[in-house]
Protein backbone atom coordinates (compact mmCIF):
# COMPACT_ATOMS: atom_id res chain seq x y z
CA UNK A 1 0.00 0.00 0.00
CA UNK A 2 1.48 3.34 -1.05
CA UNK A 3 1.86 6.15 1.46
CA UNK A 4 -0.14 8.45 -0.77
CA UNK A 5 -3.16 6.19 -0.33
CA UNK A 6 -3.18 6.53 3.48
CA UNK A 7 -4.88 9.95 3.75
CA UNK A 8 -7.48 8.90 1.18
CA UNK A 9 -8.19 5.71 3.09
CA UNK A 10 -8.47 7.53 6.41
CA UNK A 11 -10.80 10.12 4.92
CA UNK A 12 -13.02 7.57 3.13
CA UNK A 13 -13.14 5.32 6.20
CA UNK A 14 -14.02 8.26 8.42
CA UNK A 15 -16.76 9.51 6.07
CA UNK A 16 -18.39 6.07 5.73
CA UNK A 17 -18.24 5.49 9.46
CA UNK A 18 -19.73 8.92 10.27
CA UNK A 19 -22.58 8.17 7.86
CA UNK A 20 -23.12 4.73 9.34
CA UNK A 21 -23.09 5.93 12.96
CA UNK A 22 -25.37 8.85 12.13
CA UNK A 23 -28.08 6.41 11.08
CA UNK A 24 -27.79 4.31 14.23
CA UNK A 25 -30.62 5.17 16.64
CA UNK A 26 -28.65 4.47 19.79
CA UNK A 27 -25.86 6.87 18.74
CA UNK A 28 -28.39 9.54 17.86
CA UNK A 29 -30.02 9.19 21.25
CA UNK A 30 -26.64 9.28 23.02
CA UNK A 31 -25.36 12.24 21.02
CA UNK A 32 -28.48 14.39 20.62
CA UNK A 33 -31.06 13.59 23.30
CA UNK A 34 -29.24 12.50 26.44
CA UNK A 35 -26.77 15.43 26.48
CA UNK A 36 -29.69 17.85 26.21
CA UNK A 37 -31.33 16.18 29.22
CA UNK A 38 -28.10 16.54 31.21
CA UNK A 39 -27.78 20.13 30.02
CA UNK A 40 -31.31 20.78 31.31
CA UNK A 41 -30.49 19.24 34.69
CA UNK A 42 -27.34 21.35 34.98
CA UNK A 43 -29.12 24.50 33.83
CA UNK A 44 -31.97 24.11 36.34
CA UNK A 45 -29.47 23.35 39.08
CA UNK A 46 -27.33 26.38 38.21
CA UNK A 47 -30.40 28.59 37.96
CA UNK A 48 -31.92 27.43 41.23
CA UNK A 49 -28.51 27.52 42.93
CA UNK A 50 -26.07 30.39 42.99
CA UNK A 51 -24.75 30.20 39.43
CA UNK A 52 -27.30 31.52 36.96
CA UNK A 53 -24.37 33.06 35.03
CA UNK A 54 -22.86 29.65 34.28
CA UNK A 55 -25.42 28.49 31.70
CA UNK A 56 -23.00 28.61 28.74
CA UNK A 57 -20.52 26.68 30.88
CA UNK A 58 -23.29 24.11 31.51
CA UNK A 59 -24.21 23.88 27.80
CA UNK A 60 -20.59 23.28 26.74
CA UNK A 61 -19.98 20.85 29.62
CA UNK A 62 -23.14 18.84 28.92
CA UNK A 63 -22.21 18.72 25.23
CA UNK A 64 -18.84 17.29 26.16
CA UNK A 65 -20.58 14.63 28.29
CA UNK A 66 -22.24 13.42 25.10
CA UNK A 67 -18.99 13.60 23.13
CA UNK A 68 -17.34 11.33 25.69
CA UNK A 69 -20.24 8.84 25.86
CA UNK A 70 -20.45 8.44 22.09
CA UNK A 71 -16.67 8.06 21.83
CA UNK A 72 -16.74 5.55 24.67
CA UNK A 73 -19.45 3.42 23.09
CA UNK A 74 -18.33 3.82 19.48
CA UNK A 75 -14.64 3.25 20.13
CA UNK A 76 -14.73 0.99 23.16
CA UNK A 77 -16.85 -1.50 21.29
CA UNK A 78 -15.54 -0.83 17.76
CA UNK A 79 -13.90 -4.24 17.42
CA UNK A 80 -16.91 -5.96 18.97
CA UNK A 81 -19.17 -4.29 16.39
CA UNK A 82 -16.84 -5.39 13.56
CA UNK A 83 -16.77 -8.89 14.99
CA UNK A 84 -20.57 -9.07 15.18
CA UNK A 85 -20.83 -7.72 11.63
CA UNK A 86 -18.59 -10.59 10.52
CA UNK A 87 -16.00 -8.37 8.83
CA UNK A 88 -13.23 -8.34 11.43
CA UNK A 89 -11.36 -11.23 9.78
CA UNK A 90 -11.53 -9.55 6.37
CA UNK A 91 -10.17 -6.30 7.75
CA UNK A 92 -7.36 -8.06 9.62
CA UNK A 93 -6.15 -9.90 6.52
CA UNK A 94 -6.41 -6.80 4.30
CA UNK A 95 -3.02 -5.43 3.16
CA UNK A 96 -3.66 -2.16 5.03
CA UNK A 97 -2.20 -2.04 8.57
CA UNK A 98 -5.10 -2.67 10.93
CA UNK A 99 -4.32 0.42 12.97
CA UNK A 100 -5.20 2.50 9.89
CA UNK A 101 -8.52 0.68 9.62
CA UNK A 102 -9.34 1.33 13.27
CA UNK A 103 -8.31 5.01 13.35
CA UNK A 104 -11.12 6.33 11.10
CA UNK A 105 -13.68 4.31 13.07
CA UNK A 106 -12.73 5.84 16.41
CA UNK A 107 -12.26 9.30 14.87
CA UNK A 108 -15.76 9.00 13.42
CA UNK A 109 -17.17 8.09 16.84
CA UNK A 110 -15.63 11.27 18.31
CA UNK A 111 -16.95 13.26 15.35
CA UNK A 112 -20.51 11.98 15.82
CA UNK A 113 -20.07 12.83 19.50
CA UNK A 114 -19.62 16.46 18.44
CA UNK A 115 -23.31 16.51 17.50
CA UNK A 116 -23.84 16.66 21.27
CA UNK A 117 -22.03 19.93 21.57
CA UNK A 118 -24.07 21.42 18.74
CA UNK A 119 -27.28 20.07 20.30
CA UNK A 120 -26.66 21.48 23.78
CA UNK A 121 -25.53 24.88 22.45
CA UNK A 122 -28.61 25.22 20.23
CA UNK A 123 -30.82 23.99 23.10
CA UNK A 124 -29.31 26.58 25.48
CA UNK A 125 -29.76 29.35 22.94
CA UNK A 126 -33.36 28.40 22.15
CA UNK A 127 -34.70 27.67 25.62
CA UNK A 128 -32.45 29.48 28.07
CA UNK A 129 -31.31 32.49 26.02
CA UNK A 130 -27.71 31.42 26.42
CA UNK A 131 -25.66 33.76 24.22
CA UNK A 132 -23.74 31.94 21.50
CA UNK A 133 -21.00 34.49 20.97
CA UNK A 134 -17.59 33.04 20.19
CA UNK A 135 -14.61 34.91 21.58
CA UNK A 136 -11.99 33.23 19.34
CA UNK A 137 -13.78 31.77 16.26
CA UNK A 138 -10.59 30.67 14.48
CA UNK A 139 -9.30 28.96 17.56
CA UNK A 140 -12.68 27.25 17.99
CA UNK A 141 -12.22 25.88 14.48
CA UNK A 142 -8.92 24.42 15.68
CA UNK A 143 -10.26 23.28 19.07
CA UNK A 144 -13.00 21.06 17.67
CA UNK A 145 -10.79 18.91 15.38
CA UNK A 146 -8.08 18.80 18.04
CA UNK A 147 -10.67 17.42 20.49
CA UNK A 148 -11.94 14.91 17.92
CA UNK A 149 -8.38 13.72 17.22
CA UNK A 150 -7.53 13.51 20.94
CA UNK A 151 -10.66 11.53 21.76
CA UNK A 152 -10.36 9.41 18.62
CA UNK A 153 -6.86 8.31 19.57
CA UNK A 154 -7.86 7.55 23.17
CA UNK A 155 -10.81 5.68 21.66
CA UNK A 156 -8.43 3.62 19.54
CA UNK A 157 -6.46 2.63 22.63
CA UNK A 158 -9.72 1.68 24.38
CA UNK A 159 -10.87 -0.33 21.37
CA UNK A 160 -7.72 -2.41 21.36
CA UNK A 161 -7.71 -2.96 25.13
CA UNK A 162 -11.44 -3.53 25.62
CA UNK A 163 -11.56 -6.24 22.98
CA UNK A 164 -9.58 -8.47 25.33
CA UNK A 165 -12.46 -8.30 27.83
CA UNK A 166 -15.50 -10.37 27.11
CA UNK A 167 -17.78 -7.84 28.78
CA UNK A 168 -16.45 -4.62 27.28
CA UNK A 169 -19.94 -3.08 27.43
CA UNK A 170 -19.80 -3.23 31.23
CA UNK A 171 -16.59 -1.18 31.17
CA UNK A 172 -18.20 1.39 28.90
CA UNK A 173 -21.19 1.57 31.26
CA UNK A 174 -18.86 2.24 34.16
CA UNK A 175 -16.58 4.86 32.61
CA UNK A 176 -19.17 7.57 31.92
CA UNK A 177 -19.51 9.45 35.20
CA UNK A 178 -15.88 9.08 36.41
CA UNK A 179 -14.53 10.71 33.24
CA UNK A 180 -17.24 13.41 33.36
CA UNK A 181 -16.04 14.26 36.84
CA UNK A 182 -12.31 13.98 36.19
CA UNK A 183 -12.54 16.10 33.01
CA UNK A 184 -14.23 18.99 34.77
CA UNK A 185 -17.13 19.11 32.29
CA UNK A 186 -19.65 20.53 34.75
CA UNK A 187 -17.74 20.63 38.03
CA UNK A 188 -14.28 22.24 38.20
CA UNK A 189 -11.60 19.66 38.96
CA UNK A 190 -10.35 21.93 41.76
CA UNK A 191 -13.45 20.93 43.78
CA UNK A 192 -12.51 17.26 43.63
CA UNK A 193 -9.90 15.49 45.78
CA UNK A 194 -6.31 16.45 44.86
CA UNK A 195 -5.42 13.04 43.44
CA UNK A 196 -7.97 13.52 40.63
CA UNK A 197 -5.98 16.40 39.11
CA UNK A 198 -3.09 14.34 37.61
CA UNK A 199 -5.67 11.89 36.23
CA UNK A 200 -7.50 14.77 34.54
CA UNK A 201 -4.27 15.92 32.85
CA UNK A 202 -4.04 12.56 31.07
CA UNK A 203 -7.50 12.84 29.56
CA UNK A 204 -7.96 14.57 26.19
CA UNK A 205 -11.52 15.28 27.33
CA UNK A 206 -10.14 17.72 29.93
CA UNK A 207 -8.11 19.65 27.37
CA UNK A 208 -10.74 19.41 24.65
CA UNK A 209 -13.40 20.88 26.94
CA UNK A 210 -10.96 23.56 28.10
CA UNK A 211 -10.02 24.44 24.51
CA UNK A 212 -13.64 24.72 23.35
CA UNK A 213 -14.72 26.57 26.48
CA UNK A 214 -11.94 29.17 26.33
CA UNK A 215 -12.45 29.59 22.58
CA UNK A 216 -16.08 30.44 23.21
CA UNK A 217 -16.11 32.20 26.57
CA UNK A 218 -12.66 33.77 26.46
CA UNK A 219 -9.17 32.88 27.63
CA UNK A 220 -6.18 31.15 26.07
CA UNK A 221 -7.18 28.01 24.15
CA UNK A 222 -3.80 27.36 22.51
CA UNK A 223 -2.15 25.48 25.42
CA UNK A 224 -5.21 23.23 25.72
CA UNK A 225 -5.24 22.59 21.96
CA UNK A 226 -1.55 21.72 22.14
CA UNK A 227 -2.09 19.39 25.11
CA UNK A 228 -4.94 17.67 23.29
CA UNK A 229 -2.83 17.04 20.19
CA UNK A 230 0.18 15.98 22.28
CA UNK A 231 -1.94 13.42 24.10
CA UNK A 232 -3.32 12.27 20.74
CA UNK A 233 0.21 11.45 19.54
CA UNK A 234 0.93 9.58 22.78
CA UNK A 235 -2.30 7.60 22.63
CA UNK A 236 -1.75 6.80 18.94
CA UNK A 237 1.68 5.35 19.73
CA UNK A 238 0.26 3.29 22.60
CA UNK A 239 -2.71 2.17 20.49
CA UNK A 240 -0.41 1.09 17.63
CA UNK A 241 1.38 -1.21 20.08
CA UNK A 242 -1.77 -2.61 21.65
CA UNK A 243 -3.48 -3.13 18.28
CA UNK A 244 -0.44 -5.08 17.05
CA UNK A 245 -0.49 -7.11 20.28
CA UNK A 246 -4.21 -7.83 19.86
CA UNK A 247 -3.69 -8.86 16.23
CA UNK A 248 -0.83 -11.20 17.15
CA UNK A 249 -2.79 -12.80 20.01
CA UNK A 250 -5.87 -13.25 17.84
CA UNK A 251 -3.83 -14.92 15.08
CA UNK A 252 -1.99 -17.17 17.57
CA UNK A 253 -5.13 -18.29 19.38
CA UNK A 254 -7.37 -18.28 16.32
CA UNK A 255 -9.85 -16.38 18.47
CA UNK A 256 -10.72 -13.54 16.11
CA UNK A 257 -14.31 -14.55 15.51
CA UNK A 258 -15.03 -15.51 19.11
CA UNK A 259 -17.16 -13.26 21.28
CA UNK B 1 -50.38 -23.47 43.36
CA UNK B 2 -49.45 -23.50 39.68
CA UNK B 3 -49.77 -19.70 39.49
CA UNK B 4 -47.54 -19.26 42.54
CA UNK B 5 -44.96 -21.52 40.88
CA UNK B 6 -45.11 -19.55 37.66
CA UNK B 7 -44.88 -16.29 39.61
CA UNK B 8 -41.75 -17.20 41.60
CA UNK B 9 -40.01 -19.91 39.62
CA UNK B 10 -40.95 -18.44 36.27
CA UNK B 11 -39.66 -15.07 37.42
CA UNK B 12 -36.38 -16.64 38.50
CA UNK B 13 -35.98 -18.55 35.23
CA UNK B 14 -36.75 -15.44 33.18
CA UNK B 15 -34.16 -13.51 35.18
CA UNK B 16 -31.53 -16.19 34.61
CA UNK B 17 -32.26 -16.43 30.91
CA UNK B 18 -32.97 -12.86 29.89
CA UNK B 19 -31.24 -10.42 32.24
CA UNK B 20 -28.07 -9.35 30.40
CA UNK B 21 -26.36 -7.92 33.49
CA UNK B 22 -26.45 -10.97 35.74
CA UNK B 23 -22.79 -12.02 35.42
CA UNK B 24 -20.65 -10.58 38.19
CA UNK B 25 -18.25 -8.97 35.70
CA UNK B 26 -21.16 -7.01 34.24
CA UNK B 27 -23.32 -6.59 37.33
CA UNK B 28 -20.70 -4.87 39.50
CA UNK B 29 -19.62 -2.16 37.00
CA UNK B 30 -23.11 -1.55 35.62
CA UNK B 31 -25.45 -1.97 38.57
CA UNK B 32 -23.22 -0.92 41.47
CA UNK B 33 -20.23 1.19 40.43
CA UNK B 34 -22.02 3.30 37.82
CA UNK B 35 -24.86 4.45 40.14
CA UNK B 36 -22.34 5.10 42.92
CA UNK B 37 -20.47 7.45 40.57
CA UNK B 38 -23.81 8.95 39.51
CA UNK B 39 -24.35 10.05 43.12
CA UNK B 40 -20.79 11.41 43.39
CA UNK B 41 -21.27 13.35 40.14
CA UNK B 42 -24.52 14.99 41.19
CA UNK B 43 -23.36 15.62 44.77
CA UNK B 44 -20.32 17.50 43.46
CA UNK B 45 -22.47 19.29 40.88
CA UNK B 46 -24.77 20.24 43.75
CA UNK B 47 -21.86 21.59 45.78
CA UNK B 48 -20.66 23.63 42.80
CA UNK B 49 -24.11 24.98 41.93
CA UNK B 50 -24.83 25.75 45.57
CA UNK B 51 -28.30 24.26 45.19
CA UNK B 52 -28.39 21.93 48.18
CA UNK B 53 -26.29 19.81 50.51
CA UNK B 54 -25.07 16.25 49.87
CA UNK B 55 -28.08 14.69 51.64
CA UNK B 56 -30.45 16.12 49.02
CA UNK B 57 -28.57 14.51 46.13
CA UNK B 58 -27.67 11.26 47.90
CA UNK B 59 -31.25 10.50 48.92
CA UNK B 60 -32.69 11.63 45.57
CA UNK B 61 -30.25 9.66 43.45
CA UNK B 62 -30.30 6.61 45.75
CA UNK B 63 -34.07 6.27 45.30
CA UNK B 64 -33.73 7.05 41.60
CA UNK B 65 -31.08 4.31 41.39
CA UNK B 66 -33.78 1.68 42.04
CA UNK B 67 -34.68 2.40 38.41
CA UNK B 68 -31.44 0.81 37.23
CA UNK B 69 -32.67 -2.51 38.60
CA UNK B 70 -36.37 -2.04 37.98
CA UNK B 71 -36.45 -0.37 34.56
CA UNK B 72 -33.55 -2.17 32.90
CA UNK B 73 -34.62 -5.40 34.59
CA UNK B 74 -38.21 -5.28 33.40
CA UNK B 75 -37.35 -4.03 29.91
CA UNK B 76 -34.80 -6.82 29.46
CA UNK B 77 -37.00 -9.53 30.99
CA UNK B 78 -39.83 -8.69 28.62
CA UNK B 79 -38.14 -7.11 25.58
CA UNK B 80 -35.55 -9.87 25.28
CA UNK B 81 -38.31 -12.43 24.75
CA UNK B 82 -38.80 -10.82 21.38
CA UNK B 83 -35.08 -10.28 20.72
CA UNK B 84 -34.32 -13.95 21.49
CA UNK B 85 -37.36 -15.21 19.52
CA UNK B 86 -38.88 -16.86 22.59
CA UNK B 87 -42.01 -14.74 22.93
CA UNK B 88 -44.07 -17.11 20.81
CA UNK B 89 -43.32 -19.96 23.23
CA UNK B 90 -44.31 -17.75 26.17
CA UNK B 91 -47.69 -16.80 24.82
CA UNK B 92 -48.40 -20.31 23.63
CA UNK B 93 -48.61 -21.42 27.27
CA UNK B 94 -51.94 -21.64 29.03
CA UNK B 95 -50.56 -20.10 32.23
CA UNK B 96 -52.33 -17.20 33.91
CA UNK B 97 -50.85 -14.06 32.44
CA UNK B 98 -50.85 -12.14 35.73
CA UNK B 99 -48.49 -14.64 37.35
CA UNK B 100 -46.42 -14.88 34.18
CA UNK B 101 -45.79 -11.15 33.76
CA UNK B 102 -45.86 -9.83 37.33
CA UNK B 103 -43.63 -12.67 38.56
CA UNK B 104 -40.89 -11.16 36.46
CA UNK B 105 -40.91 -8.06 38.63
CA UNK B 106 -39.78 -9.80 41.83
CA UNK B 107 -36.04 -10.00 41.10
CA UNK B 108 -35.79 -6.57 39.43
CA UNK B 109 -37.43 -5.10 42.57
CA UNK B 110 -34.94 -6.95 44.79
CA UNK B 111 -32.18 -5.73 42.51
CA UNK B 112 -33.33 -2.13 42.77
CA UNK B 113 -33.29 -2.36 46.56
CA UNK B 114 -29.78 -3.85 46.53
CA UNK B 115 -28.54 -1.01 44.30
CA UNK B 116 -30.10 1.63 46.57
CA UNK B 117 -28.61 0.03 49.69
CA UNK B 118 -25.18 -0.16 48.08
CA UNK B 119 -25.11 3.45 46.92
CA UNK B 120 -26.33 4.70 50.31
CA UNK B 121 -23.49 2.82 52.02
CA UNK B 122 -20.88 4.19 49.60
CA UNK B 123 -22.30 7.70 50.11
CA UNK B 124 -21.78 7.40 53.87
CA UNK B 125 -18.13 6.55 53.16
CA UNK B 126 -17.43 9.06 50.38
CA UNK B 127 -19.72 12.03 50.98
CA UNK B 128 -21.17 14.09 53.84
CA UNK B 129 -24.27 11.94 54.01
CA UNK B 130 -25.81 11.10 57.35
CA UNK B 131 -29.21 9.71 58.29
CA UNK B 132 -30.40 8.88 61.82
CA UNK B 133 -30.58 5.13 62.47
CA UNK B 134 -34.14 5.60 63.75
CA UNK B 135 -35.19 6.67 60.25
CA UNK B 136 -34.05 3.41 58.66
CA UNK B 137 -37.29 1.35 59.03
CA UNK B 138 -39.44 4.10 57.50
CA UNK B 139 -36.79 4.73 54.84
CA UNK B 140 -36.81 1.02 54.01
CA UNK B 141 -40.58 1.12 53.46
CA UNK B 142 -40.23 4.13 51.14
CA UNK B 143 -37.51 2.32 49.16
CA UNK B 144 -39.67 -0.81 48.85
CA UNK B 145 -42.77 1.07 47.67
CA UNK B 146 -40.68 3.15 45.25
CA UNK B 147 -39.01 0.05 43.82
CA UNK B 148 -42.35 -1.71 43.29
CA UNK B 149 -43.83 1.39 41.68
CA UNK B 150 -40.80 1.79 39.42
CA UNK B 151 -40.92 -1.88 38.44
CA UNK B 152 -44.53 -1.43 37.34
CA UNK B 153 -43.42 1.51 35.19
CA UNK B 154 -40.73 -0.88 33.88
CA UNK B 155 -43.51 -3.37 33.06
CA UNK B 156 -45.14 -0.75 30.86
CA UNK B 157 -41.83 0.08 29.17
CA UNK B 158 -41.09 -3.63 28.81
CA UNK B 159 -44.41 -4.09 27.03
CA UNK B 160 -43.48 -1.26 24.66
CA UNK B 161 -40.04 -2.84 24.20
CA UNK B 162 -41.78 -5.85 22.65
CA UNK B 163 -42.62 -3.57 19.76
CA UNK B 164 -39.18 -1.96 19.35
CA UNK B 165 -36.08 -3.04 17.47
CA UNK B 166 -33.66 -1.56 19.99
CA UNK B 167 -34.68 -2.12 23.60
CA UNK B 168 -31.72 -0.11 24.91
CA UNK B 169 -33.08 3.17 23.56
CA UNK B 170 -36.27 3.03 25.61
CA UNK B 171 -34.51 1.93 28.82
CA UNK B 172 -31.62 4.42 28.57
CA UNK B 173 -33.88 7.28 27.62
CA UNK B 174 -36.35 6.60 30.43
CA UNK B 175 -33.59 6.29 32.99
CA UNK B 176 -31.96 9.55 31.91
CA UNK B 177 -35.27 11.42 31.75
CA UNK B 178 -36.07 10.29 35.28
CA UNK B 179 -32.87 11.99 36.46
CA UNK B 180 -34.43 15.26 35.31
CA UNK B 181 -38.10 14.71 36.06
CA UNK B 182 -38.35 12.73 39.30
CA UNK B 183 -36.83 15.34 41.56
CA UNK B 184 -33.61 13.43 42.19
CA UNK B 185 -31.52 16.49 41.30
CA UNK B 186 -33.93 19.32 40.60
CA UNK B 187 -37.08 19.94 42.61
CA UNK B 188 -40.09 19.41 40.29
CA UNK B 189 -41.43 22.83 41.34
CA UNK B 190 -38.46 24.44 39.54
CA UNK B 191 -39.39 22.80 36.23
CA UNK B 192 -41.75 24.40 33.69
CA UNK B 193 -45.44 23.59 34.24
CA UNK B 194 -45.70 20.89 31.59
CA UNK B 195 -42.59 19.09 32.83
CA UNK B 196 -43.87 19.39 36.40
CA UNK B 197 -47.13 17.76 35.30
CA UNK B 198 -45.26 14.85 33.69
CA UNK B 199 -43.07 14.58 36.77
CA UNK B 200 -46.07 14.13 39.08
CA UNK B 201 -47.30 11.20 36.95
CA UNK B 202 -44.00 9.34 37.09
CA UNK B 203 -42.94 6.78 39.68
CA UNK B 204 -40.24 7.80 42.20
CA UNK B 205 -41.19 11.50 42.26
CA UNK B 206 -43.29 11.11 45.42
CA UNK B 207 -41.04 8.39 46.76
CA UNK B 208 -38.02 10.70 46.56
CA UNK B 209 -39.93 13.48 48.33
CA UNK B 210 -41.02 11.07 51.06
CA UNK B 211 -37.50 9.66 51.43
CA UNK B 212 -36.02 13.15 51.86
CA UNK B 213 -38.55 13.95 54.59
CA UNK B 214 -37.90 10.66 56.37
CA UNK B 215 -34.13 11.21 56.16
CA UNK B 216 -34.72 14.64 57.74
CA UNK B 217 -36.49 12.99 60.68
CA UNK B 218 -40.16 12.84 59.64
CA UNK B 219 -42.22 9.93 60.97
CA UNK B 220 -43.76 7.38 58.63
CA UNK B 221 -47.24 8.74 59.35
CA UNK B 222 -46.15 12.18 58.14
CA UNK B 223 -45.25 10.82 54.71
CA UNK B 224 -48.07 8.28 54.43
CA UNK B 225 -49.83 10.46 51.84
CA UNK B 226 -46.77 10.60 49.59
CA UNK B 227 -46.19 6.86 49.93
CA UNK B 228 -49.85 6.27 49.09
CA UNK B 229 -49.60 8.37 45.91
CA UNK B 230 -46.40 6.54 44.94
CA UNK B 231 -48.19 3.19 45.40
CA UNK B 232 -51.20 4.44 43.44
CA UNK B 233 -48.99 5.54 40.52
CA UNK B 234 -47.35 2.10 40.59
CA UNK B 235 -50.80 0.50 40.50
CA UNK B 236 -51.83 2.55 37.46
CA UNK B 237 -48.65 1.56 35.60
CA UNK B 238 -49.22 -2.09 36.59
CA UNK B 239 -52.65 -1.99 34.96
CA UNK B 240 -51.36 -0.10 31.93
CA UNK B 241 -48.41 -2.46 31.44
CA UNK B 242 -50.57 -5.54 31.83
CA UNK B 243 -53.18 -4.17 29.43
CA UNK B 244 -50.50 -3.37 26.83
CA UNK B 245 -49.00 -6.85 27.14
CA UNK B 246 -52.39 -8.48 26.62
CA UNK B 247 -53.15 -6.11 23.75
CA UNK B 248 -49.85 -6.84 21.99
CA UNK B 249 -50.28 -10.55 22.62
CA UNK B 250 -53.73 -10.50 21.04
CA UNK B 251 -52.42 -8.39 18.15
CA UNK B 252 -49.57 -10.82 17.56
CA UNK B 253 -51.95 -13.78 17.51
CA UNK B 254 -54.35 -12.01 15.18
CA UNK B 255 -51.72 -10.70 12.78
CA UNK B 256 -49.40 -13.76 12.97
CA UNK B 257 -46.56 -11.35 13.80
CA UNK B 258 -45.09 -13.25 16.75
CA UNK B 259 -41.56 -13.44 15.42
CA UNK B 260 -41.46 -10.09 13.68
CA UNK B 261 -39.02 -7.66 15.29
Amino acid sequence: MSRAAVPRMLLRGWAIQVKDSSSFGFFIMSSLIEPVIFAAIAAYMFRAGNRPDALLYAAIGAGMLGVWIVTLIGSGQALTFLRHAGILELLIVAPVPFVLVLAPITLAAATVGMYSLAATLVWGWLLFDVPLGVEHPWLLLASVPATVIGLGMLGMLMASVFVLFRHANALTNMLGYPVWLASGFLVPVSLLPDWVRPVSWLLPTTWGAEAIRTSMIGGHPLPAIGACLGLAIGYFALAALTVRHFERLARQRASLALA
Amino acid sequence: MNSARVFFRGGLLAYKALFNFKQTAVYIPTMLISPAFQILFFAYLGRYSGLADDNFFVVGNAIQATAIGCIYGMVLLLGNERQFDTFSAVIATSTRRGALYFGRAVLPIANGIVVTTFVLCTSVLLLDFRMPATALPAFGIVVLVSAVSCAMFGLTLGALALRLKDIWIISNLSYTLMLLLCGANVRPAVLPGWLHAISSCLPLTHGIEAARKVADGAALSQVAGLIGIEALIGGVYALLGYALLRLFEAGDRRGATLITV
